[in-house]
């Protein structure tokens, strides 16, 4: 009747619930002390309050009863649901795929997004401690990387054949994916590359704006003409690239932006000169 | 009764995973695998690295104490640089060591073909390297607990957090693995040792570690800046490096003992079911969640802490009256390398446990400090040995090479040498700090010494880590499935294992082991 699974968090709700109960006693204030609370007339009040959940008599600490009540609860509710679904019963698997014996369970195959994930963690970070901007690059990164996660879940247990599984997969990604890349990829590049031109003098910004310019030229060029260039070494030279950008953005993020200089009405001298420009 | 049931031809892929049976090759298979023993050795490779440096900063920050001609290596930065070692020893080095040979040798000590959930297995491993790198940068700016930078104090924080709940996923994995995909048979007091002390120690994480990332959580919520943090760490963080919470890393130390043992005394493991109950009880008594300086801050004054130092003792004299009572007294002892270090491994908890119980009974006066480092320092050199016995036992199984026995029997007397040199004279030192008039000049000496023991712990580690390249570039040919005999079911399977490692159906477990029963049966009929 329980499934295996199912015993395990049933368990750990029993333990929950008992745990509650001393808790919610042992932290009630008891003016004459707990033993006496316990063998005189308290003793049904401090009873009925963790037996009707704080409804009637007396709890104690009521945030740890309530987070012990609600850990408990949450466990039977998964033991509820592996035993509704049968976890690691053979006899069901087997039954729900019409086969007479359990059939070898297939194991996930290559992610990339356990390890993109990681970073999306690691951006967050650096974002909470840091910078808002970060923070919300890495909360995107981790929603992003969640639906891809789902989805190929998904897709991994759509047919027993891997190639049909990922063609299935990729008819419902891609026509999202490569639009989205490309929002991201330019985006990432424009945030980066513009933290850095900020962070640096003037001078250096323009120096490096043309010398990031050229090399995207370059490269551009020179990978139009080798078009049998390997994909392996296409794929590490902008994994390459990537890495050196994003890594300048971050580092020039946390370093912040150099001082403007300002004219004597507060506005910035670049915007003094725009404003003139557009007046005349 | 048979082990198996029959045996594929070779080239067979009943069990193989899809992506090793399809798929790009390269940088691609490794950073996207979600393989169990892939992940294995990845957690075992990073944190072998990072144990070496644990030591080696070990070894600095005694320079620091012996304060030669007043040049510190950490100076102003002697806090973050303490508060990084202490926490590195545990959660960066020692329990993804653990963890990662539980990822690599638990699915198949249970006859599993995948660790459960094994996408967030992988998860967890590079968010583990990942915020690793994020908290080493962090230090490397101004950050960890006690540094002075506001930014990177809160970065210190938060990558220490993530980083335990990184560690905690993959250990839930494991554990999982443990509950769900065992094979028939096999109940719960038939799984192997150290399977069962990972799933002891590892249900004690759970509950243990989520109270160190809530104060973590608090301390950032917080925002009171560094000093805040820093506070937080003395009150609310510290505590899982004592006692008793510290003992749930050394835990899988006891299970990889209870392997070792075993065969190489050549029998049966005796009684069991009193080392199962033994591991249990450990892991029980290390729950130390209640003491914390946060909420009470006379708890390590209390009898009830004293009590609980105390207790923790018992369990462990029930295993070793297990090991020396019972197997290692009647068996044949195969002095082997791993059998070695396990001894020296049993000696040093051992130790700890005992510095542990002076610490609190206190009939000497101990100064509190050192003799919590010194402690400390015996639960570490203990299950960073215990963690080596197990790499070389199962090298062959891990990296289908063998750790050559002379190389092993270096690695043992360095490792042994290396872990005297660095606990011994810090629990010396502890006794002397309070009761010499002028105790400034043996400190000094006996903390000379334990610069000379982290160095040479490095040196050990490092070794080791040789080897076991070497024993992965080499591939010695031919090796038999079960090259100890041992009686677990990794070793059913080849060195290393197959793709999808039980590619036939396993007959349904009668013992907690299953292989001797095969040769018993086999030798039986024959």
């Amino acid at each position: 009747m329980f499934t295996t699974g199912s015993k395990f968090f049933y368990g750990l709700a029993i333990l929950g619930f008992i745990a509650a109960g001393f808790y919610a006693v042992l932290t009630a204030s008891h003016p004459e002390g707990i033993w006496d609370t316990l063998t005189g007339e308290g003793i049904i009040d401090v009873l009925i309050g963790p037996l009707t959940l704080g409804y009637k008599g007396t709890v104690g600490d009521q945030l740890g009863f309530s987070v012990l009540v609600g850990f408990a609860a949450t466990c039977a509710s998964l033991g509820f649901f592996h035993t509704a679904f049968r976890d690691a019963d053979p006899e069901s698997v087997a039954e729900l795929v019409h086969a007479e014996t359990v059939p070898v369970s297939e194991p996930t195959g290559l992610s990339p997004w356990p390890i993109v994930g990681a970073f999306g963690v690691a951006v967050l970070l650096i974002g909470w401690a840091a910078s808002e901007v970060l923070f919300v690059a890495g909360m995107v990164a981790l929603v992003l990387v969640g639906i891809e996660w789902v989805v190929q879940a998904w897709s991994d247990r759509a047919t027993g054949d891997p190639e049909v599984n990922r063609t299935i997969r990729n008819r419902v990604m891609v026509p999202i994916e490569i639009p989205l890349a490309i929002v991201i990829g330019i985006g990432v590049v424009v945030l980066s590359v513009s933290r850095v031109l900020l962070a640096v003098s003037a001078t250096a910004a323009a120096i490096i704006a043309i010398v990031v310019a050229t090399l995207v030229l370059i490269v551009a060029f020179t990978l139009a003409s080798f078009p049998k260039l390997r994909q392996g070494i296409i794929a590490s030279a902008l994994l390459v690239a990537g890495v050196i950008i994003v890594g300048a953005g971050i580092g020039s993020a946390l370093s912040g932006e150099r001082d403007f200089e300002t004219n004597d009405s507060g506005q910035e001298e670049g915007m003094a000169v725009v404003d003139h420009v557009a007046d005349s | 009764m048979t082990i198996t049931e029959t045996r594929p031809e070779s080239g067979e892929v009943a069990g193989r995973t899809a992506e090793e049976t399809a798929g790009p090759s390269g940088l691609y298979r490794l950073l996207g695998t979600s393989d169990h023993k892939t992940l294995g050795r990845l957690y075992i490779g990073f944190s072998l690295m990072l144990l070496a440096g644990v030591f080696t900063m070990g070894a600095l920050l005694a320079v620091d104490a012996v304060d030669v001609e007043g040049n510190p290596v950490f100076g102003a930065a002697i806090g973050p640089a303490s508060s990084s070692y202490l926490l590195g020893t545990v959660f960066f080095a020692l329990w993804p060591l653990l963890l990662g040979l539980a990822t690599y040798v638990v699915p198949l000590q249970v006859g599993s073909s995948t660790i459960a959930y094994p996408r967030a297995a992988a998860l967890a491993l590079w968010t583990w390297v990942v915020t690793t790198g994020v908290y080493i940068a962090s230090v490397v700016f101004g950050g960890a607990y006690g540094g002075a930078d506001d930014e990177a104090v809160a970065l210190s924080n938060v990558a220490f957090g993530a980083l335990v709940l990184a560690l905690l996923l993959g250990t839930l994995c494991v554990i999982v693995t443990i509950i769900s995909l065992r094979p028939r048979g096999m109940k719960l007091n038939r799984v192997p040792l150290f399977s069962f002390s990972f799933l002891a120690a590892g249900s004690l994480a759970m509950l243990t570690w989520p109270v160190v990332l809530a104060n973590v959580a608090l301390a950032q919520v917080a925002q009171f800046g560094p000093d805040v943090v820093s506070e937080t760490y003395l009150s609310g963080i510290r505590w899982a490096l004592d006692v008793p919470a510290v003992y749930i890393v050394a835990l899988p130390a006891l299970g990889i003992i209870g392997e070792v043992v075993p065969v190489f005394a050549r029998r049966r493991q005796a009684h069991y079911g009193v080392m199962l109950t033994g591991l249990g009880l450990f892991g029980a008594f290390s729950f130390g969640a209640w003491a914390q300086p946060a909420f009470n801050i006379e708890v390590q004054e209390q009898l009830l802490f004293a009590f609980m130092a105390f207790l923790v003792a018992l369990p462990l004299l029930l295993l070793l009256g297990g090991w020396f009572g019972g197997t290692l007294r009647s068996g044949e002892l195969w002095w082997r390398s791993p059998l070695l270090l396990a001894l020296a491994a049993i000696l040093l908890l051992c130790l700890g446990v005992l510095t542990g119980v002076l610490r609190v009974l206190n009939p000497v006066d101990m100064a509190p400090e050192r003799a919590f480092l010194a402690q400390s320092s015996f639960v570490v050199t203990a299950t960073a040995a215990a963690a080596v016995a197990g790499l070389i036992y199962w090298v062959p199984k891990i990296y289908g090479g063998l750790f050559a026995e002379w190389p092993a029997r270096v690695v043992v007397v360095v490792f042994v040498l290396g872990s005297l040199l660095y606990t011994v004279p810090t629990g010396i030192s502890a006794l002397l700090e309070n009761n010499l008039s002028n105790p400034t000049g043996p400190l000094r000496a006996l903390d000379a010494i334990v610069i000379v023991g982290g160095l040479v712990l490095t040196v050990a580690v490092a070794v080791s880590v040789g080897a076991v390249m070497n024993a992965a570039r080499r591939k010695d040919g031919f090796i038999p499935d079960n090259l100890w005999r041992a009686s677990t079911l990794e070793w059913a399977v080849g060195c290393p294992p197959p793709p999808g490692s039980f590619v036939w159906d396993l007959a349904p477990v009668t013992s907690e082991a299953p292989l001797v029963d095969f040769y018993e049966e086999e030798e039986a009929s024959s």
